[in-house]
């Protein structure tokens, strides 16, 4: 498999696992994917852990990026768009099972912009599409005459 | 220089000649001292900081121990680039009669980018709780030692990378204290985005 690739699935799964383990926490609750806290960090360590032999046992990974492994900024931007995936995948999964929503003490700093034309019962969708919303609003404004 | 120099060569080859002795224990610190395991560990362990506070407040000193950590790791690899274009030392293998179980890098050896980058991140932690001091002076000594197991570092290659971590930390807070306003302004839209 491209090591690339490979670098790209061990982290979303170890990035899965950290996030079920942080969602632990009351103010990450939208990114549960199981109701029983004991699930959850029993979920995040198991893909945690299994992440490493898969990585590490499918071929050889100790090589150099001039024969076919990773530079270090490659690395780095590949984890960073890793972590924003599988935070992204793991907050609209927990929505569909759950239909959780997002703590309003959450959006507290930006209840006023974000409650502007609405109620203020926000799920993950619906919070990001009015970013988006407000994002276009944003930019369109410098355009207008 | 030359006692220090052989005193360090001795401490190389006294770690170095356990390696090629059991093919599990070279597997295992040779993916210790991979660019992949531990850089990865501390992505984690930020990522986890990012999202797993309890208060307001908590959040808010998480947060910005991530940015800062993130600052510092800069600032010190940032270091050994700037060394290295004056300096460079031959790597073990190149020089000695070495155990050598890891891929041959081509860059200098003093000091270590590796030990430096992944020390750098853990400073700005290290004050977080104790249990996560244990465990990020763990990862390090762990990466740091495996490097010089598998036969790729002297030892004084990983102290210099310490040391340029450490060096980092005014830098890292003097860019911090007159980057806070923009900080700020960043992390109040990420958490728009990402609410935490």
């Amino acid at each position: 498999m491209y090591f690339g690739l490979a670098y790209f699935l061990s982290c979303f799964t170890t990035c899965m696992g950290v996030l079920q383990i942080a969602s632990l926490s009351p103010r990450s609750k939208y990114l549960r994917l199981f109701k029983s806290s004991y699930l959850r960090k029993t979920l995040g360590i198991v893909l945690i852990v299994i992440s490493i032999p898969l990585f590490f046992l499918t071929d050889d990974r100790v090589v150099s990026d001039h024969s076919g492994g990773l530079d270090a900024n490659q690395q780095a931007i590949i984890f960073a768009f890793t972590a924003l995936f599988s935070y992204l995948l793991t907050a609209i999964i927990s929505q569909l099972i759950w239909k959780t929503k997002i703590d309003n003490s959450l959006l507290k700093p930006f209840y006023s912009e974000i409650c502007k034309n609405g109620s203020g019962d926000f799920n993950f969708t619906k919070l990001q599409v009015k970013n988006w919303a407000d994002f276009r609003h944003w930019i369109t404004g410098y355009f207008r005459p | 220089m030359g006692r220090f120099q052989a005193l360090d060569y001795w401490v190389f080859q006294a770690i170095n000649s356990f390696a090629n002795k059991s093919n599990e224990i070279d597997f295992v610190l040779a993916i210790t001292a991979s660019d992949f395991l531990l850089p990865v560990g501390f992505g984690l362990i930020l990522l986890h900081r990012w999202f797993s506070a309890t208060t307001c407040e908590q959040r808010n000193r998480n947060q910005k121990l991530v940015v800062l950590s993130i600052i510092n790791m800069t600032v010190a690899t940032s270091f050994v680039y700037i060394l290295n274009q004056w300096f460079f030392r031959e790597r073990p293998f190149s020089t000695h009669e070495v155990n050598l179980i890891f891929y041959q890098p081509t860059d200098s050896s003093m000091p270590s980018n590796y030990a430096a980058g992944i020390m750098g991140l853990a400073l700005p932690l290290l004050r977080v709780s104790l249990k996560q001091t244990i465990l990020l002076i763990l990862m390090v000594l762990a990466g740091s030692f495996s490097r010089i197991f598998v036969g790729i570092h002297y030892p004084a290659d990983v102290l210099g990378g310490f040391i340029l971590a450490t060096l980092a930390i005014p830098i890292t807070l003097t860019i911090n204290r007159y980057t806070s306003s923009i900080q700020d302004h960043a992390l109040r839209i990420a958490r728009r985005l990402i609410p935490t």
